[in-house]
């Protein structure tokens, strides 16, 4: 066992590669700990809804409770990105010039109009103090309705009724998220509520959860890897090889994407658990100590799974898309070196074992499987809210119900409307609450009665008005945008955000309900590219060992109806999905395996570092890498079974 | 709520029942109007006389010939501010004005609707008092 000097040369060679690439393209920046990176077309939509408040509350109306609420007031101001939340002047402008235009026109006459323009006349010049008329609607000539705050305001300051004062801020763009958390903690509000917090928060909760689940990953196979690799340089080597293509594989998909999602790393992590297998089977065969004449499953074996990542990456979700091309670019970049750079190590002692237990007809089972898949397929459930995966902070969630119930705002939902042109898309906005139905709907009768209104008013004794004369604007995207209102151009169509109630009609948008639509879309395609792939696995079966096809076929159909069985107990999400179909690629590897002369100690040794990888995924807190370790769990504990007690001679 | 707001400015002139000529330029007609009144400053509240009506304001209610009337926010905001002229002690108003000498530039949302505020004073004595609104209103209160 003496590894020769050369090959030092070669891990040496990569090291240095892999690091100047990683520092070439610093793939460890692009590491994202948000949800919503991962919704690839539409999250721009979000942007604007992700709103940058910030709610502070101090219990009680005293004056103390008062006097601490100006003085976090004061202390939150100071900081560069907080400022007051002020109202929208330029569009408050734009009502007041266009009032008419904007609002309802009532049914009134003229004789009405002239007689309510005198009425408003008499009582300015007899009132005995001065009073401001409205500044909107002076004459009340439209549906227009004040709004009134009084409620909500208390001493000169906010209040959340029935608890105490309250402040609102607006939070600018670009703020650090964690600086933020921490700047509005020490403020010692009684409560405080941003939606950027989830921002904070959640990040710490999953980089916690993540590092617990590495560490925990590394130690168990660190044993593992001590216990089974006695051969110490072998081990090291072994280590350096899965650390350089889980490297070499996150600087290549941060090439492909623009965030990389934390979830990716951690199950590139635990991936290695299967990268390591293509070491164990050339190691036990005796492979490693020469190249020609490697038995071709092995090969088989990482085919057959590269091309189910591969036919993955097609699904359309951007999770899949990251965790498919960090596994294709891992496993085919381990086996290269596994199967080029080591060499020199004489095989182990063969410890073959075959466990002596009552064997279970393939046939029959095989029956079995495909009744239970049938019975399955009818009764499991898909959970397609992929926002259940995300980090559950009740606490926070408990905050921001507290400040939306109080100030009413819970029962509304954001919509998507969108129009041929901005009259019609104004015209939509008044069925919902949007900044657009502050704008002016224009036609030439419209036109005509606002002249007739203005020339009634200036003959009642208004010599300047009470209504402004000017025309009905047009509006273009440019002054819209000048009113601080977003128009998007899609297509030929304009698109806007809007508030409502009942949302029949309009396209709900949330991170749940673009997930929702994303998942809806991608669904048939997942379940395509696993029917495609069992397709042609069974193929492959038929051609490479005609005899012992039914028990190559059991190795995915059993697998993946123990999987289904999760599905009784817990609505399957998309997750639970991708890793059954990715259990059944490497069970295919295992197809191949038992039907041929290979040690089985390799294959023992193989499904159980792919156990030690995925299977700690279940001691996760986050729902996402727990269903990725639950179905792992299950297909290798199926692919275990079948091992041990199906007869392979059929 | 105006209306309470001038009566509270005119309440800076004195502690006593002082007479004054209220001169108020409405844009929409443009016409001057002119009135005359009676002002007497209490020690927690500002009672001002008219020919017809008597307005009655403390720091939390507000009565008009004796009966309550709302009390709104822009009240609270304008009675802060009379104190505060009366007094000589701005730092109550200082987060909606610009306090310089003998004027106050109103800022944050209340600059939507007055444009300033303008007053002199003699021996510690207001003289008189000057508003200017944005839709092109004006008032002057001289003693």
């Amino acid at each position: 066992m003496v590894i020769r000097l050369k090959s030092f040369a070669k891990p040496l060679f990569l090291a240095i590669f892999l690091a100047s690439l990683a520092l070439l393209l610093e793939p460890f920046d692009k590491i994202s700990t948000s949800f919503d990176t991962l919704l690839s077309d539409k999250k721009e939509l979000l942007t604007p809804l992700i709103q940058n408040k910030l709610f502070v509350a101090v219990e009680g109306f005293d004056e103390g409770s008062l006097k601490r609420i100006k003085d976090i007031e004061t202390s939150l101001l100071a900081h560069p990105n907080i400022t007051k939340l002020t109202q929208n002047h330029a569009l408050n402008e734009h009502k007041k010039e266009f009032a008419l235009y904007i609002y309802e026109l009532k049914n009134l006459t003229d004789e009405q109009i002239s007689l309510r323009a005198k009425e408003l006349k008499e009582k300015l010049i007899d009132a005995d103090i001065f009073f401001a008329i409205d500044p909107i609607d002076p004459l009340g000539l439209t549906n227009y309705e004040r709004e009134d705050f009084s409620r909500f305001v208390k001493n000169g300051q906010l209040i959340l009724p029935e608890y105490g004062y309250l402040g609102v801020f607006q939070v600018r763009d670009g703020v650090n998220y964690d600086e933020f958390y921490e700047f509005v903690q020490r403020q010692k509000s009684d409560i405080a509520f941003s939606p950027l917090f989830y921002f904070s928060e959640n990040s710490k909760i999953i980089k916690n959860d993540v590092n617990k689940i590495i560490t925990l990953s590394f130690f168990v196979m660190a044993i593992f890897f001590l216990v089974l690799i006695k051969n110490k340089k072998l081990l090291f080597l072994t280590l350096c090889a899965i650390a350089f293509s889980g490297i070499f594989a996150l600087c290549m998909v941060s090439l492909l994407v623009e965030s990389i999602s934390i979830f990716t790393v951690v199950f590139g992590f635990c991936l290695s658990g299967v990268a390591v297998d293509y070491m164990f089977h050339y190691y036990f065969s005796g492979y490693l100590n020469e190249r020609r004449n490697r038995p071709k499953e092995v090969f088989l074996g990482m085919i057959t799974t590269v091309f189910g990542f591969f036919a993955l990456s097609f699904v359309g979700f951007e999770l899949i898309f990251q965790l498919c091309w960090f596994a294709i670019f891992s496993l085919v970049s381990s086996f290269v070196i596994f199967s080029t750079l080591f060499s020199s190590f004489e095989p182990p002692k063969r410890r073959d074992f075959k466990p002596k237990t009552p064997k279970i007809k393939a046939s029959l089972l095989f029956v079995f499987t495909l009744f239970a898949l049938i019975f399955l397929g009818l009764h499991v459930e898909v959970d397609l809210d992929l926002k259940n995966l995300d980090v559950k902070n009740s606490q926070l969630e408990i905050k921001k119900e507290f400040f939306y119930q109080k100030l009413s705002q819970e029962d509304e939902q954001a919509v998507l409307f969108s129009a041929k042109s901005l009259s019609e898309l104004i015209a939509k906005s008044r069925l919902l609450r949007s900044e657009l139905s502050s704008l002016a709907l224009c036609d030439e009768q419209k036109s005509k009665r606002v002249y007739q209104i203005n020339q009634i008013i200036k003959n009642s004794g208004f010599k300047n008005g009470l209504y402004s004369q000017t025309p009905c604007p047009l509006y273009t995207q440019q002054s819209l945008s000048e009113l601080g209102i977003s128009v998007q151009k899609v297509g030929e169509n304009y698109q806007a955000i809007g508030f409502t109630k009942d949302t029949k009609g309009f396209e709900k948008l949330s991170t749940k309900e673009l997930f929702e639509d994303e998942l809806k879309s991608i669904y048939f395609n997942l379940v395509l590219v696993g029917v495609i792939f069992l397709v042609v696995l069974s193929l492959i079966f038929w051609l490479y060992n005609k005899k012992r096809f039914i028990v190559s076929l059991l190795f995915i159909l059993f697998p993946l109806c123990v999987m289904m069985c999760v599905g009784l107990f817990i609505p399957l999400n998309i997750l639970n999905i991708f890793m059954m179909i990715i259990i059944l690629s490497l069970s295919v590897d295992f197809a191949f395996y038992v039907n041929s002369n290979h040690p089985q100690s390799a294959i023992y040794y193989s499904l159980a570092s792919t156990f030690a990888g995925f299977g700690v995924l279940v001691f996760s807190s986050l729902n996402a890498l727990f269903s990725i370790g639950l179905s792992a769990i299950w297909g290798i504990v199926a692919i275990l079974f079948l091992m041990i007690f199906v007869k392979r001679g059929e | 709520m105006i209306r309470v707001f001038l009566a509270l400015l005119l309440s800076v002139f004195s502690l006593h029942a002082t007479p004054f000529k209220e001169r108020r330029y409405i844009n929409s007609l443009d016409m001057w109007v002119e009135k005359n009144g009676n002002i007497t400053f209490g020690e927690q509240t500002i009672e001002l006389n008219y020919p017809n009506t008597t307005y009655l304001i403390s720091k939390d209610e507000v009565f008009l010939d004796s009966k309550p009337v709302e009390r709104s926010v822009v009240h609270e905001l304008f009675y802060a501010i009379l104190w505060a002229i009366y007094k000589d002690d701005f730092k109550e108003v200082s987060a909606n004005f610009e306090v310089e000498q003998n004027s106050l530039i109103p800022k944050s949302e209340l600059a939507n609707v007055l444009l300033h505020v303008e007053y002199e004073k003699d021996d510690g004595e207001l003289k008189n008092l000057k508003l200017e609104f944005k839709n092109g209103d004006k008032i002057e209160i001289i003693r």
